[in-house]
């Protein structure tokens, strides 16, 4: 099973006030290569390991938060399946906060 | 007839169903059938980066054209925050008047940042850092501009505005703003006094730079939020101003809203295509609990409904639009309330929401030994009682000798009672909030005493009138 998946390094950066929850802005993370990772995956590893508190503004069920748009090199991520987009190595996740003040 | 049977409906899940996700995966633009889309609106439409921008452009500028108010040569005050909205449409502006542009614009603009960190809660140094990330961003965006502190709104004099350029001057602590925040007890209000304050001062300083037009930045989103929390907050009567495309309650100066053709997930993409950075600074409410205030709360569920219902925001937006005020014109005198300088909206007439609600308060402050149907008998005449009882020896504190001069006016004491009278229904809520101890600001001070003086003179002069 292991033997399928490299480990794989991406980019995730926090925009327009998502950042105010987390420690840094921008984070290059190298996910271990176990299974498969999924944009869904990544969300719920955000919030495992990133997240400082506040969960619930973030997450909402198994996807992010309204008002929280998220892209994909810059590609909507609704063009891209959403939850169940497969990360390739070197992909930016960028999650941006439209709400007011963050 | 109609032919829906309500039997139909009796589980939850057979009421509307949310917007099914149709599969947008590897789409092609749908305008041009060339490019990859990057970008998905309303759900099923989806956008090269080329032709979403070349939308926006357009958008932005039949907005604006369509209005047939703004004048080729009007110089135009911009209020920038840093944030998204602002951010699109300087950068708009700027395309918009570049030598290649069909029908460039002319406009002749002024930049004005309204600092309001002091009521946030930040430092002096933060403040500076906020100022200075401001100067780089409307210098790259090729502005040069002003910055006002949001103290400035509490004073009647002219607003004392400082270049951007400039280092900014020794900031004080504003503490008469902040003293002021502190005193209201509720998000709702502070959140309110906060938006009124500020657009206090960008009509102000517009006055004083010369121009006649202000541009702020409220994109659809954000006036389908105002729609619905300034109906719960009772400002429906205003709400063709608050969230029209322009705003005339002051007659020499309008200030327009040429983004609120843009929701927000389209200033963010418009944002990221053009790489342009924002400056994010924490609000009022941020990360705080949904409820700490009904602008929070609103935003919550016009937001959530939106995910589910991608029409919400438009049809919130759209019903906004089509309201209008009523002709209260027939009275020659148009009152305005002292804060937000909107028409007052507190004249009482029979089976009016204001009067309902001014009974049951009077009914819920007798208690249990009261004598209610006194109480509503007396109601009736509630306006008048008012008037008579609270007016009249006011006057005579006012006036030394029976003059207006300026001895008399420095005793003069505001009663509570007698500055809401100058108040629109929406503003008297905040003040209920305001600490009683806390002083009133001096602007409404002096307005509210301006006021009274212009209802005496027209008392005296009355009889010769025809």
């Amino acid at each position: 099973m292991t033997s399928g998946y490299k480990d794989l390094s991406i980019t995730v950066e926090f925009r327009g006030g998502a950042e105010l929850l987390f420690e840094k802005k921008k984070n290059e993370l190298n996910l271990p290569g176990d299974e498969e990772w999924t944009l869904r995956r990544l969300l719920f590893w955000i919030r495992d390991n990133l997240l400082k508190d506040r969960p619930e503004l973030f997450l909402l069920g198994d996807t992010v938060r309204p008002g929280i748009l998220v892209l994909v090199n810059d590609e909507d991520w609704e063009l891209l399946g959403q939850g169940e987009y497969k990360l390739k190595p070197r992909d930016t996740v960028l999650f941006i906060s439209t709400l007011h003040g963050g | 007839m109609c032919s829906v049977n309500d039997a139909e409906f009796e589980t939850d899940d057979e009421l509307m169903q949310p917007d099914e996700v149709p599969q947008t995966e590897g789409a092609i633009c749908k305008k041009c059938n060339e490019n990859n889309a990057e970008v998905v609106l309303r759900v099923k439409d989806t956008y090269c980066s080329t032709c979403f921008l070349a939308a926006s452009t357009h958008k932005f500028r039949a907005t604006i054209g369509k209005s047939k108010l703004v004048r080729p040569t009007d110089s135009i005050l911009i209020g920038h925050s840093g944030k998204a909205g602002s951010t699109v449409l300087l950068h708009l502006i700027k395309a918009g008047m570049s030598e290649a542009v069909h029908k460039r614009l002319m406009y002749k603009t002024t930049v004005l940042y309204v600092d309001d960190g002091a009521v946030l809660g930040q430092t002096v140094d933060q403040r500076k850092s906020t100022i200075s990330a401001i100067r780089e961003q409307v210098h790259g965006l090729g502005f040069t501009g002003y910055a006002v502190s949001l103290n400035e709104s509490l004073h009647s004099s002219e607003p004392k505005i400082y270049p951007l350029d400039e280092e900014a001057e020794d900031l004080k602590g504003d503490s008469d703003v902040v003293d002021l925040f502190n005193a209201v007890s509720s998000y709702t209000s502070k959140e309110e006094l906060l938006h009124k304050l500020r657009q206090k001062l960008l009509i102000s300083v517009a006055r004083s730079l010369g121009c006649c037009k202000v541009f702020t930045a409220d994109g659809a989103t954000d006036l389908a939020i105002t729609i619905l929390s300034n109906i719960a907050l009772g400002r429906g009567a205003q709400l063709p101003l608050d969230v029209g495309f322009v705003d005339s309650r002051e007659l020499d100066i309008k200030i327009l809203r040429p983004m609120r053709d843009f929701t927000r997930k389209e200033l963010i993409y418009y944002l990221n295509f053009h790489k342009l950075e924002t400056i994010q600074t924490p609000g009022l409410t941020t990360k705080k609990e949904p409820y700490t205030s009904i602008q929070k709360l609103t935003e919550k569920f016009v937001t959530e409904l939106n995910t589910e219902f991608s029409g919400t925001v438009s049809a919130i937006f759209r019903t906004g639009e089509k309201l209008s005020i009523g002709n209260l014109e027939a009275s020659n005198l148009i009152e305005t309330c002292a804060l937000c300088r909107a028409q007052l909206d507190t004249v009482f007439t029979n089976t009016s929401s204001l009067q309902a609600t001014e009974f049951s308060k009077l009914i819920s402050a007798e208690g249990p030994k009261g004598n209610i149907g006194k109480a509503a008998f007396e109601l009736k005449k509630f306006p008048c009682v008012i008037d008579a009882a609270e007016n009249v020896p006011l006057r005579d504190s006012k006036n030394c000798d029976n003059c207006s001069c300026s001895k008399g006016k420095e005793k003069f004491e505001m009663s509570a009672k007698n500055f809401e009278k100058y108040l629109c229904y929406g503003c008297r809520l905040i003040f209920k909030d305001l600490d009683k101890q806390h002083s009133i600001p001096d602007f409404l001070q002096n307005s509210v005493r301006q006021r009274i003086s212009l209802d005496d003179m027209r008392e005296e002069i009355a009889d010769f009138l025809l």
